[in-house]
């Protein structure tokens, strides 16, 4: 049954499991968000590897260490990225979720295909175009 | 990739010998100084401290807290991967969720989760894998060093200029040699630059082969 023209513009994704999933991604973005900070509690310290160590072996210490630093700060910086953004994932399955999104929002947030508002069939996804 | 695998060291337990025998040997060093043509003066500019000190560096350096960051940084890595994404992807399917917006989300959250957990050695788990094998190769590198210090201390210990160096009784007396003993200044002098020598080059050979590998 096809369905009255306009119809199919209002999302609908309203289930269950897509609420859960939602959840999922909030908390594991924010698990991630979080890991920065388990990543400085791993660093045992500049001592550790000799920073204050005299002559050449502390030069090396120092140099070793550095290293070890800057790749535990990329760390961090790139969970803290990648949590934001599993985050913003979470926050457009929320918005579809909340049937709030009109189609052509949807599309610009790059998720379309929200299921049906009737029992005629599958609907129309909105326009690609339009993302 | 760790390029020093960990080996068992007993540096420890030459400890206590090895460091009068080497605070004796660098202080007749000091006070006397280095025997011409010597190769301890060469060795004493590369490494830039005397045999004592760098024996007391290698000493109180420990492998152990180094390997336990690394183990916690994999452990950190595997649960991003193992608890945290993968369980993720494989619930994707389960919402039933079909057609080009499911397919574009689907894509989407794939390059997200391939930058955290992917095989590329820009994703996140891949560099917090690379920061745990920089950090067990240290402590490698730090094991085999210490290895091969507590062997050279070890030999040094039975040497004759152990015997020599541990006749001079240093704290109490200075190194004015050993009257009586037939051995003087020169003899001293001797004796401390072949264990710091000994000493030195150890320290040498392993700083060339961190640097190598790590700078």
């Amino acid at each position: 049954m096809s369905r009255p023209a306009g119809a199919d513009r209002r999302i609908i994704l309203d289930t269950d499991a897509v609420v859960e999933y939602a959840d999922r991604l909030r908390d594991a973005a924010e698990r991630l968000g979080n890991a920065g900070e388990l990543i400085r509690a791993v660093d045992p310290g500049p001592r550790v590897f000799g920073a204050d160590a005299p002559g050449a072996l502390g030069e090396l210490g120092r140099h070793l260490y550095d290293r070890w630093a800057a790749a535990l700060s990329a760390g961090e910086s790139q969970a803290r990225r990648q949590g934001a953004q599993l985050a913003g994932a979470a926050d457009r399955l929320g918005k579809l979720v909340a049937g709030h999104v009109e189609s052509d929002q949807v599309s610009a947030l790059g998720i379309r295909e929200v299921g049906s508002v009737d029992a005629g069939g599958p609907t129309t996804p909105p326009d690609e175009s339009t993302a | 990739m760790i390029r020093f695998p960990v080996v068992e060291d007993s540096l420890a337990a030459v400890a206590y010998e090895g460091r009068d025998l080497l605070w004796r040997a660098e202080l007749v060093i000091d006070q006397m100084g280095v025997p011409g043509d010597h190769d301890l003066a060469a060795l004493m500019r590369k490494v830039r401290t005397g045999p004592a000190q760098a024996f007391d560096t290698l000493l109180e350096l420990s492998p152990e807290p180094m390997l336990d960051a690394a183990a916690a940084l994999r452990a950190l890595a595997a649960g991003h991967r193992d608890e945290l994404v993968e369980p993720l992807v494989r619930a994707l399917p389960e919402l039933d969720w079909v057609g080009e917006g499911a397919d574009g989300f689907s894509m989407r959250l794939t390059r997200q989760v391939s930058d955290i957990v992917g095989d590329s050695e820009d994703s996140l788990v891949s560099r917090l894998t690379a920061a745990a094998d920089v950090a067990a190769s240290t402590a490698g590198w730090l094991s085999r060093a210490r290895r091969a210090m507590a062997f050279v201390v070890a030999e040094a210990l039975g040497s004759r200029e152990a015997v020599t160096l541990k006749r001079c009784d240093l704290p109490d007396r200075g190194v004015d040699g050993l009257p009586g003993s037939g051995i003087g200044h020169a003899g001293l002098a001797d004796a401390a630059a072949n264990v710091g020598a000994a000493v030195l080059s150890v320290v040498e050979e392993w700083h060339a082969a961190a640097v190598d590998v790590f700078v």
